[in-house]
């Protein structure tokens, strides 16, 4: 984790993602987009969250076997461990290269695949780091800050 | 240039699939074209539609297209070459809030009368 905040916790959930099931794709992004509406977040840096959520998921139900979000919700912040269980990736300084891609053909017709999934997350989020093995999983954690923070 | 959404679907002779609530009260100020959705969601990362609604031209018609949109706060979607959303497409927009159409014309020529009349492209420039 990078420096604490001062922030007082607001709310903090786990959402189970299945690897391999297209059909609830993005189910647990757009519960998380909900739930920063409600708390009256602004749009463009919900915008932001969906957008880096939804890659990760798409990322763990396209390559994992499982996996899940950790959220941590603050009045200042939300932070998302997106953790899996699967083949890790070999070379996350390749995988951080826009167009590099493993995808397989399942994915690409669904119009995902193209290699922008991890570049886009770093350019939405304000702080990520990436953790993987190969043959285990991977670890993503990123932060988004409500202020707007650097990207925003 | 700002439209509601039946005008901009009677521009490109569209016929509404699923009009969501409040698709005739928003304005669409730019479009994307694409058929990637990983090139969506980039697109929509470099501030596109920050300051307006976009509507999304494309020719894929799966459920990961309403899914996709509706993390980008798109409202409106439209299948060019006259294509038909699955079921589930269908089901799923209306759950979100998303209003589907389908043009005969073909993506060309979509962008082209969209262009035409003004509309931007996401980022503001036209």
């Amino acid at each position: 984790m990078s420096g604490g905040s001062d922030s007082e916790e607001k709310i903090r959930m786990q959402l189970p993602i299945r690897g391999g099931d297209f059909s609830k794709a993005g189910e647990a992004s757009s519960k998380i987009k909900n739930i920063l509406k409600q708390l009256g977040v602004s749009p463009a840096v919900i915008k932001r969250v969906a957008i880096a959520c939804f890659e990760s998921e798409i990322n763990i139900v396209a390559y994992a076997n499982k996996g899940q979000f950790s959220v941590d919700i603050t009045t200042g912040e939300i932070r998302v461990l997106a953790k899996d269980e699967g083949p890790g990736i070999e070379c996350v300084e390749m995988a951080m290269m826009e167009g590099f891609s493993t995808a397989p053909p399942e994915l690409r017709e669904m119009g995902f695949g193209a290699g922008m999934g991890l570049p886009n997350i770093k350019k939405a989020v304000d702080w990520m780091k990436i953790e993987s093995q190969v043959g285990v999983g991977t670890e993503l954690e990123f932060k988004i800050l409500f202020g707007g923070g650097e990207n925003g | 240039m700002h439209i509601i959404g039946a005008q901009l679907a009677e521009k490109l002779k569209a016929e509404m699939l699923v009009e969501a609530p409040g698709v005739n009260t928003v304005s669409f100020d730019s479009i994307v074209a694409c058929d990637m959705m990983s090139d969506l969601l980039s697109m929509m990362n470099h501030g596109g539609g920050d300051s307006g609604v976009s509507a999304l031209l494309t020719g894929l018609t799966n459920k990961q297209v309403v899914r996709t949109a509706e993390m980008v706060d798109i409202k409106l979607i439209v299948f060019a070459n006259g294509k038909r959303p699955l079921a589930e497409t269908i089901e799923l927009a209306e759950r979100c809030g998303i209003s589907l159409a389908s043009t005969e014309y073909t993506m060309f020529r979509s962008c082209g009368i969209l262009f035409e009349c003004g509309m931007k492209d996401v980022g503001g420039s036209n």
